[in-house]
């Protein structure tokens, strides 16, 4: 079954720790590849409603080298970047890669199936601020 | 039906444990919670039991008990979805799906019961409808068939409406291969007309004036038809005929009789989906103006008789509507967002588009009394009430103490910048009366100027709205008071969009605003209000521009910084959060403009308030930073701000330095040295002081003493120029500028305080070497203090005597703080050139300072990790261990062949074990280094052939074969499959560097042969001791195969991925490859 919402915080160490336990478990036999696809579907809904309640801001400047958009996902490459954080603090880095995408469920409303040939259709509908 | 005393003893079993555990506790005891938890598992394990299967119509058909009932249906749902439908024989399934249709037609269920099995009925579907390749499924048209059964038995068309529901939701969250997805869909499509009728019936229905006799039956339908939209089978312009009756269910003041909640609700949760994803066909004259003009039939009171004569700012103009008018607002505050959100182009195209719409018949009802024409209002009437509707809706929003959160619609604060964006984006094409010369500005259309005149008026409307929702109340409840900042913030967002369509006018009426207020002497609040604005919409000032807008010279003069509301901490520390925030602002502006807001800061310096106190410090420090070259002139002043800095709180003290220090590092550095001295010199001596009392008073010492550490890291952040280094051409010592800071840095004053401070450091380093907070501290100190020699300082440190210190400290105990330490300062030992050109060599000196410092490193670490349990006990030491022979490996590879007699195989063992870790940072750190190490020694081998070229055979013939075995060992599962794309960019780097002739020249055999490091796969894959795995001898032959004939690094790659998931047992699965984790 297709993660109805992205997948990308199973990139982070939560969710890179959180794979490796489901591995483990899965190679063990204690559970099934089934189950073990609901946990990590599951860990997707739960990261995507939480980062959509977060409140924290940052501010960001540095220059942007590359950016493209996909699907509704936002990718910029900067380079000299500096977070400015809600509480004053500031973070530089060389470079950075940011990954923006409206909230999650926005994928599952606008899954759809291609009739001919079965694939995932992405929609179109214009998503939430952030 | 039959009776309990009639049952078999199996059932009746059944019937009893089923009633224990469903039955309310008699006590919440242990002994009790523990007794229905037992009876729970009795349940599970029964229900796994093929024998299950023959209890789930005699539970279903078990009257008066409606949880027996309901397990019956459980037991039926949870079994075919657990796949368990392949213990029965074809014939068995197709009775069961029979047996559990005649259920289904049992009317008077309980809702819990009904649903449970419509859930079950939706699972068989999903079993049953697909075919087997080349032969039909097993129940064609179940959705047609189900909804006959549920209709002959005369179940309410509210409960088949829940069917359907349940259905399209059950389809569309499968998980289905493609082929089997495709054929649900088509099931669903077939029954797509008996949907879309049995929708309309009731609609139609619902819509007459006659009594309802099922209540239920509405919200059911609608919800029916919300569960099908999103699989996109439903035909657009059958959808488009429920439109008018869905839009007549809405609340309409202007009919006769009152509407029904119930109903106006599910109907406006449904056109909310429907704006949501309307079909593709729809054009707005379906759904977006029809809606439109009922927004302007209802809320007809927004702008009531001849309001379109008025002048802009007047038909705009805010003002509070009266209670029943707010509560309506309120009621229809989702529907009016989503009409916003999808029809925002609309509105912005058409605000002065004069086209008549066509009326539907859902809209005809009551335009006379809203003054519209018979043949329709304009595009334009809509779109300008439409305006009117959501500024009345902006400023009634979130004003409700008492709101019901479940009530509480979305935010209309979306839609002006939706707004504003789509304003932007209106193409230009045909509005223009002339073309005009080719790169020349093209004349206004009259459309465009009106056009550009309404949105100004709304927006102008919209930043008064937007005023008062932030103004503090005193007296909201706790709930309110959290909420208030985010609301806070996302008005400010809104107010950025404003800003980009009034410009300098919203300035103008902000500062003209809290001019007004401070003049009538009005409350704190409003003022407050107005300033948090001011400061909000900052992020869009253009830098450049804003210098010139003499409303901020005003703002920022006596007429209104000198005449803040004093006493108010809120006030305050938004008045000091605005001087922070425009702090860029004053480098435009002559000198004396920073004045009245630099009093107000010092002022609050040393206000008791804490939260005054540190906004005014980050005011200070922003400004200072800022402003340097114009505040250098004051140096005086600030000299006065030091003698004082006593009142100010210690936890705001570096921050003041650092203000400080940064007005200081505008002077000419050799006027600049006295002043550091005053700085600096009290807080050597404190923390002098502090070093002395440590043996009395350790705690209060330590706390005293990363008190000054801070301090000294304030004052060194301060005097690191602001200006970019990468803006120094003409070498990478910081220019004219850079010449004098080295003139000065020979002044015998400023040589005292760098030794000074570094032996304050050095008997820090000593004394506290195992506290994390003072390692946390010094490292701060560290990065201040440690520079590129563009950005020397007077204080900065040499990082060659600062490693000294830290390796001695990593001796007496080893932290994972030094080693990171080290790993900084190692890093500055061979900084990157400005130039590539000028890139030189360490100098002999650096390189042995660098190997020494390896030595007792390495000698540290390997003591603490070479311990039983140590690596796994240590994964922080682990991890910036391998992070700092990571630096070593590149920027001083050779440090290696100074390590002592039997340390660099100590350290190659170590690094190998590493491989094996499960904790993932230190395994990829350790990953990383080898890579490294083996990429960079191999690179620079043939030019350091009595070095390298040793060290690299060496390593060959040594730990060659290890390195290989680990990482192979990684791959079958010794490691976490999340690292496999570390481990394969170590694998490259060993067949990529280690080829044949390597490896024969470093094992001394001159022949050709033996295939370098891809030679070692086989022995060690096919070796007896190999890391147990899945993969067996064929996926073992399969990988070795590729891995030893391959010369290509992508396919050695590939094939090593494909035998981690063979190793692991995941080959042919899907999860196998979603679950996969880049690492």
């Amino acid at each position: 079954m297709p993660s109805t919402f992205y997948e990308i915080y199973r990139g982070s160490p939560l969710g890179i720790a959180l794979c490796d336990s489901v591995d483990d478990y899965v190679r063990s036999g204690e559970i099934t590849e089934e189950l073990g696809r609901i946990v990590l579907a599951e860990f997707d809904r739960a990261l995507a409603d939480a980062m959509a309640n977060i409140d924290a801001r940052a501010s960001i400047k540095g220059h942007l080298r590359t950016y493209r958009n996909c699907d509704d996902v936002w990718y910029f490459s900067l380079r000299d970047a500096t977070f400015k954080m809600h509480n004053k603090q500031t973070v530089s880095t060389s470079r950075v890669k940011i990954v923006a995408c409206k909230h999650g469920d926005a994928v599952a409303l606008d899954l759809g199936v291609d009739p001919e040939t079965g694939e995932v259709i992405p929609g179109s509908r214009r998503g939430k601020r952030g | 039906m039959s009776s309990s005393s009639t049952v078999p003893p199996d059932v009746a079993q059944a019937i009893a444990l089923i009633q224990a555990a469903y039955a309310p506790p008699s006590s919440a005891t242990p002994a009790a919670i523990q007794a229905v938890q037992g009876l729970q598992v009795q349940l599970l394990t029964l229900q796994r039991t093929p024998a299950s299967w023959g209890l789930i119509l005699p539970l279903l058909a078990f009257p008066g008990d409606a949880n027996v009932q309901f397990f019956g249906a459980h037991t039926a749902h949870a079994k075919i979805a657990r796949g368990e439908l392949d213990s029965l024989t074809e014939e068995q399934q197709i009775g069961l799906r029979d047996a559990l249709l005649e259920a289904a037609g049992v009317t008077g269920r309980p809702r819990v019961v009904r649903r449970k099995l419509y859930a079950a009925l939706g699972a068989l579907a999903l079993r049953l409808t697909p075919g087997n390749g080349a032969s039909e499924g097993q129940w064609p048209g179940w959705v047609q068939g189900t909804v006959e059964v549920l209709v002959r038995a005369g179940e309410p068309s509210a409960h088949v409406h829940e069917f359907l529901a349940g259905a399209a939701e059950d389809v569309s969250g499968a998980n289905l291969l493609p082929q089997a997805k495709i054929e649900m869909i088509d099931s669903l499509r077939s029954a797509a007309q008996l949907v879309l009728q049995s929708i309309g019936t009731v609609l139609a229905a619902s819509s007459s004036t006659q009594a309802d006799p099922d209540p239920a039956a509405l919200p059911a339908a609608l919800a029916c038809l919300t569960a099908w939209l999103p699989a996109g089978i439903l035909p657009g312009q059958d959808i488009a005929r429920l439109v008018p009756p869905l839009i007549a269910l809405l609340p309409n003041p202007s009919s006769p009789t009152p509407t029904d909640k119930i109903k106006s609700e599910a109907a406006a949760i449904t056109l909310c989906e429907l704006l949501g994803r309307p079909p593709a066909a729809w054009g707005a004259r379906v759904l977006l103006e029809p809606l439109f003009v009922w927004t302007a039939r209802a809320f007809a009171f927004i702008s009531p008789g001849n309001s379109e004569d008025e002048s802009l700012d007047r038909r705009y103009s805010p003002h509070a509507p009266p209670p029943d008018a707010a509560r309506a607002l309120r009621s229809s505050s989702k529907l009016l967002v989503a009409l916003g959100e999808a029809g925002v182009e609309w509105v912005a195209g058409s605000i002065v588009d004069p086209t008549r719409v066509a009326l539907t018949d859902a809209s005809v009802a009551g335009t006379s009394q809203m003054g519209m024409e018979a043949q329709g209002p304009t595009r334009g009437f809509l779109a300008r009430h439409f305006l009117r509707v959501m500024l009345a809706l902006t400023a009634v929003d979130h004003d409700d103490e008492d709101e019901d959160e479940d009530e509480e619609g979305d935010s209309a604060l979306g839609f002006w910048y939706l707004l504003q964006e789509a304003l932007w984006e209106i193409p230009e094409g045909n509005e223009y009366e002339d073309d005009g010369e080719d790169g020349e500005p093209k004349a206004e259309s009259p459309a465009q100027k009106a056009r550009a005149a309404h949105s100004t008026a709304a927006y102008a409307a919209l930043v008064r709205v937007l005023r008062s929702k932030v103004v503090w109340r005193r007296g909201w409840g706790k709930e309110r008071v959290e909420k208030f900042p985010a609301f806070r913030r996302d008005v400010g967002d809104t107010l950025v969009n404003a800003y980009y369509v009034l410009r300098d006018d919203l300035l103008v009426f902000y500062v003209a605003d809290v001019q007004a207020r401070i003049d009538a002497g009005r409350g704190w609040e409003d003022v407050e209000a107005t300033l948090h604005c001011l400061r909000a919409v900052h992020e869009a000032l253009d830098p450049d521009s804003a210098g010139a807008t003499p409303a901020l010279s005003i703002l920022f003069g006596p007429q209104v910084f000198g005449r803040l509301p004093a006493g108010y901490a809120r006030v305050r520390r938004t008045a000091l959060g605005l001087v922070d925030t425009y702090s860029g602002y004053f480098a435009t502006q002559p000198p004396a403009a920073l004045g009245a807001a630099l009093r107000y800061v010092l002022g609050a310096l040393t206000d008791a308030e804490p939260g005054v106190c540190l906004q005014a410090a980050l005011a200070l420090r922003s400004l200072c930073d800022a402003n340097r070259r114009a505040l250098a002139a004051q140096i005086g002043a600030f000299a006065e701000v030091h003698a004082g800095i006593g009142g100010v709180p210690d936890s705001e003290k570096a921050k003041v330095l650092q203000s400080i220090a940064s007005v200081i590092q505008a002077l000419p550095p050799t006027e600049g040295i006295a002043p550091v001295e005053a700085l600096v010199g009290p807080v050597l001596q404190r923390l002098g002081e502090a070093l002395g009392a440590a043996g009395m008073h350790p705690e209060a010492a330590q706390q005293a003493a990363i008190l000054q550490l801070d301090m000294l890291t304030g004052i060194a952040k301060g005097l690191t120029r602001a200006t970019d280094v990468m803006a120094f051409d003409d070498d990478d010592g910081g220019g004219v500028e850079g010449a004098a800071v080295r003139v000065a840095r020979e002044d015998q004053r400023t040589v005292a305080i760098r030794e000074a401070l570094f032996q304050a450091i050095a008997r820090v380093a000593e004394l506290w070497s195992a506290d994390a907070e003072v390692g946390q501290a010094l490292s701060e100190l560290f990065r201040a203090i440690t520079a590129l020699p563009a950005d020397l300082t007077l204080l900065s440190v040499p990082a060659q005597p600062l490693l000294g210190v830290v390796c001695r400290a990593a001796g007496r105990r080893l932290t994972g703080v030094w080693l990171a330490l080290a790993t900084i300062l190692i890093a500055q030992l061979n900084p990157p050139p400005m130039i590539l050109a000028l890139q030189a060599a360490p100098s002999a000196e650096v390189e042995a300072c660098v190997q020494s410092a390896m030595g007792e490193i390495v000698g540290s670490v390997l003591g603490v990790l070479g311990a039983p349990g140590g690596m796994v006990e240590n994964p922080d030491i682990v991890q910036e261990f391998f992070a700092c022979l990571d630096r070593v490996a590149q920027d001083f590879t050779t440090a290696f062949c100074a390590l002592p007699d039997g340390a660099f195989d100590a350290l190659m063992q170590c690094a190998i074990s590493a491989l094996a870790l499960q904790e993932r940072y230190s395994l990829v750190a350790a990953c990383t280094f080898l890579g490294t190490f083996i990429h960079r020694v191999a690179l620079y081998a043939p030019i350091s052939s009595e070095q390298l070229k040793p060290l690299q055979a060496h390593m060959i013939r040594v730990h060659g074969r290890a390195i290989m075995r680990a990482l192979l060992c990684g791959f079958a599962g010794a490691a976490p499959r999340s690292v496999t794309s570390n481990l394969l960019e170590l694998l490259a780097a060993l067949v990529t560097r280690w080829d044949e002739n390597v490896v024969n020249e470093a094992e001394g055999r001159s022949a050709l042969g033996g295939g370098g490091a891809r030679g070692w796969v086989p022995s060690v894959v096919f070796a007896d001791d190999f890391y147990p795995s899945r993969a067996g001898r064929e996926a073992k032959e399969r990988f070795v195969k590729t891995v030893v004939s391959s010369r290509s690094v992508k396919k050695t790659k590939e094939a090593a991925n494909q035998f981690v998931i063979v190793a692991w047992g995941l080959e042919g699965s899907s999860f196998g490859y979603s679950s996969v984790s880049s690492g």
